[in-house]
């Protein structure tokens, strides 16, 4: 298993190294975000039952599957460095909970925006709702910890939180099925999903899968070059005192 | 960094802007709704009045309706874009802190040096 995991990890590395050194992905990702925008506003159709106020869906659907994305990837290396003990690895880790949380945080604040239209309440503690909240809490709790925790120490428990917090993504993701009938509000029926809908849906999540890995990257290699620099200014301190 | 932040939320907003805008009504339309209405129900002169009158009242509940739920979508959107933009501006800060740090240990190290010449 942990050799398996190493290879994907060794190989996303590589392939996010490569579009980091030739720049790439930056225009791609402005580019693909300004494409959402157009496309949600352009050419994805006005739903008929919540009609304008579902296209808050684009953005807030995409960022939760995003959040998916990014704390799994958190998971990934947070058990990866439990396995190697590679400092690296745990930048990496944090890297990729910090921008979950951004996503998080999005899918929290906007979602009340839709529930005041749809339910007429900002919040409701329903089961989805409230995992997420407790999902955001637990990262929360792992920045926290790391500010205030010194080198291995602080590597080995955000591991470990990093784990268990992400134990509550499949709770978060079956939340309405889990709960359905005792906590989760009546959506109303089902309505047929527009293939403009659709379309404009995929896109924007792709989109923003990528705007994760750009900033993903970017994140990391600002705490790399930080964790350099204390590395360095160590050394020089210790040969000049 | 900041100009590319700058110049996404002047976009945004735009394009935010240019969405909100609720297409009002113009006379024609509303007096054609109007015709289309008592032509339907065949109403007496006396009802003509009525009938205008509801039309008029539809129309200004639709376009109130479209407008609350204009202002949800934009409050969301803009949220949205603030958390980016928030973060955006975190790393930028982030990486100009670390470029200043790097730049005062270079400063240093040469002056280190020559005191322990």
């Amino acid at each position: 298993m942990g050799k398996g995991m190493t290879t994907i990890s060794s190989t996303l590395s590589k392939l996010g190294q490569w579009l980091y050194r030739t720049s790439v992905v930056y225009p791609i990702a402005s580019i693909l975000i300004f494409l959402s925008i157009c496309l949600i506003f352009g050419y994805a159709e006005v739903e008929r039952t919540m009609l304008e106020v579902q296209k808050i869906f684009f953005f807030h659907v995409s960022a939760a599957m995003t959040l998916y994305v990014a704390f799994f990837v958190n998971f990934i290396f947070s058990l990866l460095y439990l396995i190697k003990r590679k400092p690296d690895y745990d930048l990496r880790a944090a890297a990729a909970a910090e921008i979950g949380l951004v996503f998080c945080t999005i899918v929290l604040l906007s979602g009340p925006i839709w529930a005041k239209y749809a339910w007429n309440t900002w919040w409701t503690w329903e089961a989805r709702l409230t995992s997420t909240l407790v999902l955001w809490l637990m990262y929360i709790s792992y920045f926290i910890l790391r500010s205030a925790l010194l080198d291995d120490k602080k590597r080995i428990f955000s591991a470990v939180i990093g784990i268990i917090a992400f134990l509550d993504v499949p709770i978060v993701h079956f939340a309405t099925k889990l709960w359905e009938e005792k906590s989760h509000p009546k959506r109303g029926a089902k309505v047929d999903v527009e293939p403009t809908i659709l379309h404009t849906w995929i896109f924007v999540l792709i989109a923003f899968i990528i705007l994760f890995a750009v900033l993903f990257f970017l994140q990391y290699k600002i705490s790399k070059t930080n964790e350099r620099y204390d590395i360095i200014r160590r050394k020089y301190l210790e040969e000049t005192s | 960094m900041r100009i590319t932040i700058i110049v996404c939320a002047v976009i945004v907003l735009g394009l935010l802007l240019a969405t909100i805008q609720v297409p009002i009504l113009d006379k024609d339309t509303i007096n054609k709704a109007i015709d289309d209405a008592i032509s339907e129900i065949k109403v007496t002169p006396e009802e003509k009045n009525t009938v205008e009158k509801a039309v008029l009242l539809t129309v200004r509940e639709l376009e109130k309706g479209q407008r609350r739920r204009l202002m949800f979508l934009v409050s969301a959107y803009l949220i949205i874009w603030l958390v980016f933009m928030l973060y955006l501006l975190r790393m930028g800060k982030q990486q100009l802190s670390l470029d200043q740090r790097i730049l005062q240990l270079e400063q240093d190290a040469p002056i280190q040096s020559e005191d322990s010449s």
